[in-house]
């Protein structure tokens, strides 16, 4: 008998932390990506206004920014200063590889904030302002995507993983 | 401020850190003679490097080895330019839209690095250059001394200079010579340079990298016509300098300066002085009377070569 009780607890408790982590994970990303549009505002501010040299734009937008986007800014920032050869692109793709480590963003996030890195720094202040508007806007969208999905499936998954958990033990009892 | 470097050490701190690595390996091995020698590095996508030394143009190979052979020469990829331009402009593009519409950037040493690529017109005027395709990285030469002939003709019992208009072809030395007269006159009088191009102090962020004096100040980037007037408002200099006149706005410029009591040393685009006449705005210069001398300056012994002195008071032009 206690054995059974174990093991249906240790089920449940498995299934059920694995049901939280995805419910956090859902919310983690919509948090994630209004943290990058909120840089994304910031460094349009340095680029456009304060006309700073993209290091250093980055770098004071690291400085704003909060985890888990901190990093990304750190990192880009950290890889031109390294080599001044290195192209904005070039050192915007570590920073994008750096995220993927992280596994907060889709795909699909990823790939708007990737395709910032291919004109980031080459052109005028005017068209520096339209992209990073208009991936700011595509962003916003993943984020109200993200939103809709957080509360359609984050109690779901929040007690979905314990109901399952029971569920598995009833069968195996 | 790095003012006087030897060349090679010049070339090596100042030009070689900017260079993408491929370039950077093939010129850092340069010979110490070329070196000196050398006046422009021109990286244009998909042809071969090429150098302007001072007397002649070459190409240069992958490994290093000078040649007079396209063929042989090392062909500019894409990515050279990416790079370089990526250490040029701090990939920055945006904070250089003034540079962009002028068409060169000045970077720390002085040095100008003039752009080719895909412009961006908008009501008739340039407003940005995208695309790029070539990098000229023109080096900045300094000739402390070049302007010692002149100096002693130029000046009146006074020990103030004549309203002197120095004329030549391009890349005769009218510039550096103008550097160097700013940089002697200005031990002992108070100058103002007007910048319009950077190209006689080379200012990089606001700081004069060529040597122009002690008592000079420099304002860049500034239309000459309106650089003259303000000056005279404001810094109160007793010798004004500036390159390359000759718009009709410049001449009224130029004769209020002369109102103001102010010498005025220039220098225009011109091969003789019966050329100079030819052009309008220039003739209108003559009947101000408004410079009591005019140099004539060709390369005929090496940049800087004094071919003429016109007092126009006593000769009448």
């Amino acid at each position: 008998m206690l054995t059974k009780v174990i093991g249906v607890s240790l089920v449940v408790s498995v299934t059920g932390w694995i049901g939280l982590q995805k419910a956090f994970q859902l919310s983690r990303r919509t948090r994630a990506i209004r943290q990058m549009r909120m840089d994304l505002d910031f460094l349009e501010k340095e680029i456009a206004y304060a006309r700073n040299p993209l290091e250093e734009a980055l770098k004071r937008t690291a400085y704003v920014s909060s985890r888990p986007v901190k990093g990304f800014f750190e990192r880009v920032s950290q890889a031109l200063q390294e080599d001044k050869a290195t192209p904005a692109r070039e050192a915007w793709n570590q920073g994008i590889s750096q995220l993927c480590e992280q596994q907060i963003f889709t795909a699909e996030d990823l790939a708007i904030i990737a395709l910032i890195g291919t004109r980031i720094g080459t052109t005028d202040a005017a068209d520096q302002i339209r992209m990073l508007r208009q991936a700011g806007a595509e962003l916003k969208m993943q984020e109200e995507k993200s939103r809709q999905q957080e509360d359609s499936e984050k109690k779901l998954w929040s007690y979905g993983g314990f109901l399952v958990g029971l569920m598995i033990s009833i069968l195996m009892i | 401020m790095s003012i006087k470097q030897a060349m090679p050490e010049k070339l090596q701190a100042q030009i070689i850190p900017y260079l993408a690595p491929t370039i950077k390996e093939i010129l850092i091995n340069l010979p110490t003679a070329y070196q000196n020698q050398l006046e422009e590095i021109r990286l244009r996508m998909g042809k071969p490097l090429c150098l302007h030394l001072m007397k002649s143009e070459t190409f240069i190979t992958g490994s290093g080895k000078l040649t007079r052979s396209a063929e042989e020469g090392y062909l500019v990829k894409e990515d050279d330019i990416t790079r370089t331009l990526a250490a040029i402009s701090g990939n920055s593009v945006y904070a250089l839209e003034e540079e962009l519409r002028r068409g060169f950037i000045t970077i720390r040493g002085g040095h100008r690095v003039g752009l080719a690529g895909k412009t961006i017109v908008e009501n008739g005027q340039i407003k940005s250059m995208k695309e790029f395709s070539t990098l000229a990285i023109r080096i900045a030469r300094e000739l402390p001394g070049c302007g010692d002939k002149l100096m002693g003709q130029i000046l009146d019992d006074n020990r103030l200079p004549y309203n002197t208009l120095i004329i030549s072809p391009p890349r005769c030395g009218k510039t550096t010579i103008l550097r160097d007269l700013a940089r002697q006159l200005s031990r002992e009088l108070s100058v103002v340079v007007i910048d319009e191009r950077s190209e006689i102090a080379g200012c990089f962020k606001g700081e004069p990298q060529l040597d122009v004096g002690p008592r000079t100040d420099v304002m860049e980037g500034c239309p000459k016509a309106l650089g003259i007037v303000m000056a005279i408002r404001a810094l109160s200099p007793q010798v004004l300098i500036t390159d390359e006149i000759g718009r009709y706005e410049d001449t009224q410029a130029i004769e209020e300066c002369l109102n103001a009591g102010v010498r005025i040393i220039a220098t225009a685009h011109a091969s003789s002085l019966e050329d100079l006449k030819r052009r309008p705005v220039l003739q209108e210069i003559f009947k101000q009377q408004s410079f009591q001398l005019v140099v004539v300056l060709s390369r005929r012994r090496g940049p800087g070569t004094i071919e003429k002195i016109v007092r126009l008071g006593q000769t009448g032009g």
